[in-house]
């Protein structure tokens, strides 16, 4: 029964899917990450990325989003977005986000929590601790970087 | 590397006797008369535990007499401290925070109720916390509702035994974890039972850790989570109608013995879920009406043995870039698919497995079929590669495929059993 749905789903989701519009709207709990295939279940750190034919792969962490933006060509990809943690449901492009790394929150993947501006992560530095950085550096980062002191 | 293991092994074994015994000791002296003996309750010398955790000298003990208590949340800061509630008095954080959190060596908790956290969407809020601190213990607890119920972070050697956990169960709001294990390498979960969380027992960054003789039921993600940790050992636990039984993610050198991984039966329903791990082992497990039993993807090296594999939608999916995992002594029953596969050359070996479908003969007598058996319908391919093809499980197209891969073997990958018991090994 719930297969069938499934199958259903997904031929609905792919005749739906013919242009490259925004990201969607998670659903918690249902969708699975599409780089570390963990449910999605915490809003503060969903990330989307959007190819240019359309697919959405939702991903539950900055860390995964990273890390399946470093093994695809840029070229394929019509935006990433993250989730504002101030506003969980708001969506950000990465490069005008503002990030916060090693801060008291903690992600399903590492310490990495994205807000809507700079000027906002700098904010939240003052309550949560860590520090900042740009979409840029989170990219750079090594993939060991996530695994946070191994 | 190894080597290195082993040593924080033994030094972790060494603080865990070191802060038991400091237990132990700390009780004895109590009742001998040398150490205080503190009792909270209405018409006892304190009202509130923290009026008699700020008076406690290390080594106290704290009995709280039955009631309800709700009161800021306490802190505890003085080491071998030991608070027992009789008949489980109950400390409600009235929704709005943590209950108590220990900072101090050797402390053990045991017998009090933790009621109503509160959720709240930025902290990990938990009813009981324990932060950098080494040999503790907390058994025979009881929480409701809590965001997290139990979260070590940055401690070690710690024991967290006989606690029974019930979440909120929410769906829409967010849910924390039964048993979270941050940065705290070296600690004991064992004979717990966790309802109604995000994950019933999560170990992150946490190597060495063991978990046993745990129930873990009814949570919306996983039943027990690994991430970025080594050397853990998980056995004789019950993973029931989890969202996904297990999941074993980042990690290395995982031991896997003797777990009933059931009912993970959702879109995305695994009995035990390994992502990008390398040299555990899975043995004498059992795995029953899951979606799927056990999904491998960047998994290698692993010893899978003697598990039985029963009534599941998928028993094995193995993604391509699982490799030299060896396959011995399993039992496949009553499965839509014994093996899947997205990839046609496969790199894991299966020899003497029982397969229910398998249909050879045994010639020689020697126990083990004499044709080799092919696990992987061809239809299964299909279903990987489209999975709305699933639609057509029953069709006669499927019984068209499963014939002709009967007779013409070459479409399907090369995995094979060749040498398949002849009679169930259990």
């Amino acid at each position: 029964m719930s297969v069938a749905t499934r199958a259903l789903a997904g031929l609905l989701l792919a005749a739906s899917a013919c242009a490259p519009a925004g990201p969607r709207a998670v659903v918690l709990n249902e969708d699975q990450c599409g780089f570390c295939r963990m449910e999605v279940t915490d809003a503060r750190f969903a990330s989307e990325a959007v190819t240019r034919t359309g697919k959405v792969n939702v991903f539950d962490s900055i860390e995964c989003l990273a890390g399946y933006a470093r093994g695809v060509d840029r070229e394929t990809l019509h935006g990433l977005w993250v989730t504002d943690a101030d506003q969980p449901g708001t969506w950000v492009p990465v490069d005008d986000a503002g990030f916060l790394r090693e801060s008291s929150l903690r992600g399903p993947m590492g310490q990495t929590v994205a807000f809507a501006s700079p000027e906002a992560a700098r904010a939240a530095q003052a309550t949560y601790g860590g520090t900042l950085a740009t979409w840029r550096e989170i990219l750079a980062d090594s993939v060991s970087g996530t695994h946070g002191g191994h | 590397m190894v080597t290195e293991v082993r040593a924080r092994l033994r030094r972790a074994s060494r603080l865990l006797a070191g802060g038991l015994a400091a237990v132990v000791g700390g009780a004895v002296s109590g009742t001998a008369g040398g150490a205080q003996d503190l009792v909270v309750g209405a018409g006892a010398r304190f009202a509130t535990l923290g009026a008699a955790v700020a008076a406690a000298t290390p080594g106290a003990t704290i009995r709280v007499t039955p009631g309800r208590y709700a009161e800021p949340t306490v802190v505890v800061r003085v080491p071998r401290l030991t608070i027992i509630g009789e008949d489980w008095p109950r400390f409600d954080g009235e929704g709005a925070h943590e209950i108590l959190v220990i900072r101090a060596d050797s402390v053990t908790v045991r017998g009090l109720e933790f009621a109503n956290t509160g959720i709240s969407q930025m902290e990990d809020r938990s009813a009981l916390r324990v932060t950098e601190s080494v040999g503790c213990v907390l058994a025979d607890n009881r929480f409701r509702d809590a965001l997290f119920a139990i979260y070590l972070e940055r401690s070690t050697g710690c024991l967290v035994r006989g606690n029974d956990i019930r979440g909120t169960g929410g769906v829409e709001t967010r849910n924390g974890n039964g048993v979270h294990l941050w940065y705290s390498p070296y600690n004991r979960v064992e004979d717990n039972q966790v309802r109604g969380q995000r994950d019933g027992i999560y170990f992150e960054f946490s190597r060495g850790a063991v978990a046993s003789g745990n129930l873990s039921e009814g949570n919306r993600r996983y039943g027990l989570h690994f991430m970025f940790s080594d050397s853990c050992r998980y056995e004789r636990n019950t993973f029931r109608d989890n969202g996904a039984g297990v999941a074993v993610m980042y990690s290395k050198v995982i031991t896997m013995e003797e777990n009933a991984f059931l009912g993970a039966d959702g879109s995305t329903g695994y009995g035990l879920l390994l992502k990008d791990i390398t040299d555990g082992s899975i043995s004498r497990n059992r795995f029953e009406e899951n979606s799927t039993g056990l999904f491998l993807e960047g998994a290698s090296r692993l010893d899978i043995r003697d598990n039985d594999f029963r009534r599941n939608g998928w028993a094995v999916r193995l993604m391509a870039d699982a490799e030299d995992s060896r396959f011995r002594g399993n039992l496949f029953a009553g499965n839509a698919f014994d093996v899947s596969t997205n990839s046609r050359t496969l790199r894991s070996d299966f020899e003497g497995n029982w397969w229910d479908a398998y249909r050879g003969y045994d010639l020689d007598r020697d126990g083990t079929g004499d044709v080799p058996f092919r696990p992987v319908r061809l239809f299964a391919l299909v279903v990987e590669k489209h999975p709305e093809a699933l639609l057509l499980l029953r069709s006669p197209i499927t019984s068209v495929l499963d014939a002709a891969e009967r007779v013409f073997p070459v479409l399907t990958p090369a995995l094979a059993d060749p040498r398949p018991l002849m009679r169930a090994p259990r």
